[in-house]
């Protein structure tokens, strides 16, 4: 009993040196396990490492020509979101500046603004801004919507001094419930922030995926996989394959994923509310669990071509799904539980919460768990895979696809 | 010629036959990936994020404030929290997006002429939300406090509209172009489908041209156009052309059908690009082909090239955001320009002069693939080459 135990960790181990060599012996899967992982989140940060969209060009359209009028203009520059590129003297003139890309918004101050104010009329500002672009709406909205609350708390408190009210009184008159906003965990409402972590996610998941199922297209093509069906022959092999074969490729990502979430993470000066010892917590699990979705798909591939053509063009949606950035009210509620076969879906959702929110590790149980079971999923389907679908190049078969002999 | 190339044809279409990948690029893939991101976004907004309310004041006025912003279409109010610190341990742990605190006396305090503070924590990690949620809580609050001030103006016995414009002098209106809807979904939708068509165009073109040269079947290829290679490569691409034009038609059903999306320029305008778009991934593919002589490794660089260019559309975050360095590499994506054309033309209704000028830096990279056939040719023919995958 002891001596089968025995032969079994020993071919384990077998497999976990065999294979650990593996991802260094093919400049593909080079490419994918550590090029690649550090290649991409290098190119994604680089366009969102200013984080925020300070002076967007705004053109004003001011037909008072008041004292007041050029107030709120000043008001509105002094804000951080926008800058005051110019005064046009006609809408269309600004429309002309908005379409050649020149300004992102304009606002227009009507005719007889002051004078309407001073008489106690309401007037308004009219404020157009490019919505097909959320962010910069977002913001030209935020500046022109601070400059106005400024202005009128200013005539308003000024119209109730005049009436004999104190400066206090006044005030509460304006506005009896006042709001204070706390932005919390990430205050500057940093876009970077918002998106860069789950890529950093994604792209572990997505390359692990790949790698393993460029190996397995490898070993097909080649006719490596002589060895593991011989192995499969004894009792309880397919696990052994497994096992050795995810070992072997975590291995390698408790390398790169110390960089990438790391010392990458921390040069970015992302959020941090944990220790990394919290995010191996939720890593080590997570890892396995596409270790092991990598094995159960990568069987099926006999190309090393094929998981790129077949993987890659998800990773996108997988960002969208994880309910990181797209939230999860706004997922339709089948495509939601669809989306929990990825590991990234709870891995995401417990990565913020975590690391930048500052959640308990023991408040995560339910993503944790969810990894667990995803884990222990994809290990019996792996086992399964490898025990049923794993198979050598018949001889027979040398020609590709039908068309011409390999050369090589 | 026209012989030549029905011949090149002829065999392309044989070899997508014969093999099950190539009607997973030209066709499956493209409709399932359509279908996923319609799909994903298909409810449009965000709406009922759980927003915690705790209420210390259990007045009429705090049951109002709660009302108020439940009645919004972003927030749905969960008034079970008893304290701040449950509230805030339910935002850190996602319970809630927000938490709405209104303190002991709030309402007495008005009733007495002073003012009430309501303190507004949002989680602001997702900004998405954090923004919406944000306008719209403070949007329904301000309405309640302009309510209760118009309330004691109208008490003073002024006329409403005497009121009005001592509550708020100045409004601001705010005039939305091009996506009348705010939907983060929307403008999402534009990006990612021709992300996919691209995916797809590179790749396909890619695995057409990369399999003759990892078979060796180079020779047989150009034979078939006796030798000329622009015919040779011409039939081979023609093909995917028109399955990733059809492709496209499927994408614009989507656009102006499904999600609805306003066409106010010209829809002429608009399949040009397209077509242009197809052709200069096409042209993309023999650069990348022709420049590593191997086909995983050009699939590899494919990769990349099609999944940043979602970031560097600068469709989700604005070039002018990006650093100089991160302008100058958006160049380099064929898609970057097309977006340009697309919603200039569909909805931002600019003259026509405009997409024209961004479709000349689609034929750039049109040009660029042409620069790269001699290589090809001698690549194809050199045994040297093959078989490298």
């Amino acid at each position: 009993m002891l001596k089968k135990l025995l032969m079994f960790l020993n071919d384990t181990a077998h497999v976990f040196t065999s294979e650990l060599k593996e991802p260094f012996l093919d400049a593909g899967a080079l490419l994918m396990f550590i090029i690649a992982m550090i290649a991409y989140p290098v190119a994604y940060s680089i366009g969102y490492v200013k984080e925020t969209v300070r002076d967007i060009p705004v053109a004003v359209v001011d037909m008072d020509h008041t004292a007041l009028s050029r107030q709120y203009s000043r008001m509105a520059d002094a804000t951080e979101q926008v800058k005051i590129l110019c005064k046009s003297g006609s809408l269309n003139e600004a429309e002309q500046l908005f379409y050649s890309g020149k300004v992102d918004g304009i606002v227009l101050i009507p005719d007889k603004f002051e004078k309407n104010v001073l008489s106690g009329k309401q007037t308004n500002i009219t404020v157009y801004c490019d919505a097909g672009h959320l962010l910069l709406y977002k913001q030209v909205f935020a500046a022109n919507s601070y400059a106005s609350g400024m202005l009128n708390a200013g005539i308003v408190v000024r119209n109730l001094m005049a009436k004999g009210k104190s400066m206090n009184q006044s005030l509460v008159t304006r506005e009896p419930l006042e709001v204070e906003t706390y932005n919390l965990f990430n205050p500057s409402g940093g876009y970077g922030t918002f998106v860069v972590p789950s890529i950093l996610l994604i792209v572990i998941q997505q390359t692990l995926v790949i790698g393993i199922g460029l190996l397995f297209g490898k070993n097909y093509e080649k006719r490596k996989n002589k060895h593991f069906i011989e192995m499969l022959s004894r009792m309880g092999r397919s696990v052994s394959i497994v096992v050795g074969k995810s070992f072997a490729y975590i291995f390698v990502y408790l390398f790169t994923t110390l960089f990438l979430l790391g010392f990458f993470y921390r040069w970015l000066h992302f959020p941090d509310k944990n220790s990394f010892l919290e995010v191996y917590y939720l890593l080590i699990p997570f890892l396995f669990a596409v270790a092991f979705m990598g094995i159960a798909i990568g069987v099926l591939f006999r190309k090393r071509v094929q998981p790129l053509l077949f993987i890659v063009f998800i990773s996108p949606t997988v960002y969208f799904l994880s309910g990181a950035s797209w939230p999860v009210q706004a997922l339709p509620g089948l495509l939601r539980g669809i989306s929990y076969i990825l590991p990234t879906t709870p891995m995401i959702d417990a990565f913020f919460k975590l690391r930048i929110c500052g959640a308990d590790l023991h408040s995560l149980s339910f993503e944790w768990n969810m990894l667990c079971i995803q884990m222990i999923v994809y290990f019996a389907l792996a086992c399964l895979a490898i025990k049923f679908g794993l198979k050598d190049k018949p001889l027979s078969e040398t020609e590709s696809d039908g068309v011409t002999v390999e050369t090589k | 010629m026209r012989h030549l190339l029905g011949r090149v044809i002829n065999r392309e279409l044989g070899r997508m036959l014969k093999e099950r990948t190539f009607f997973f690029i030209t066709f499956l893939g493209p409709l399932f990936a359509f279908f996923i991101v319609s799909w994903i976004f298909s409810s449009g907004v965000p709406r009922d994020l759980p927003v915690a309310v705790v209420d210390l004041d259990h007045t009429s006025l705090s049951r109002k404030v709660a009302q108020m912003v439940d009645a919004t279409s972003i927030a749905a109010v969960d008034r079970s929290y008893i304290s701040l610190e449950e509230a805030r341990i339910a935002l850190k742990e996602g319970k809630a997006d927000a938490v709405i605190y209104i303190p002991k006396d709030a309402e007495k305090d008005i009733l007495k002429g002073q003012n009430a503070k309501i303190a507004l924590y949002l989680n602001n990690a997702n900004v998405i939300t954090g923004g919406l949620l944000n306008s719209g809580i403070r949007k329904a609050i301000a309405t309640l406090s302009a309510g209760i001030s118009l309330h004691s103006h109208l008490q003073s016995g002024e006329t409403e509209n005497q009121a009005i414009s001592k509550v708020l002098p100045v409004q601001l209106r705010s005039v939305l172009l091009f996506n009348p809807f705010t939907s983060y979904a929307y403008f999402l939708t534009i990006l990612l489908l021709p992300v996919m068509l691209t995916v797809f165009t590179l790749f396909g073109t890619i695995y057409a041209v990369g399999t003759e040269l990892q078979y060796g079947t180079g020779k047989d290829w150009l034979g078939t156009s006796d030798n000329n290679i622009t015919i040779a490569l011409v039939g081979k691409i023609l093909p995917y052309t028109f399955f990733y034009c059809l492709v496209a038609v499927f994408m614009n059903l989507d656009f102006f059908y499904v999600l609805g999306l306003p066409l106010k320029g010209s829809i002429f305008t608009i399949l040009i690009s397209e077509l242009l778009l197809i052709l200069s991934y096409q042209s993309m593919a023999i650069v990348l082909i022709t420049l590593t002589k191997n086909l995983r490794l050009a699939l590899s660089l494919a990769s990349a090239y099609t999944m940043l260019a979602i970031t560097y559309a600068g469709f989700t975050f604005p070039f002018m955001a990006m650093p100089e360095i991160g302008w100058i590499f958006s160049r380099i994506f064929p898609i970057v320009y097309w977006v340009q054309i697309f919603v200039g033309q569909s909805v931002r209704t600019e003259p026509i002069a405009n997409g024209i000028s961004q479709m000349y830096y689609l034929w750039g990279f049109i040009i660029l693939g042409f620069l790269f056939i001699p290589r090809l040719k001698y690549l194809l023919k050199n045994e040297k080459y093959w078989g490298k995958i």
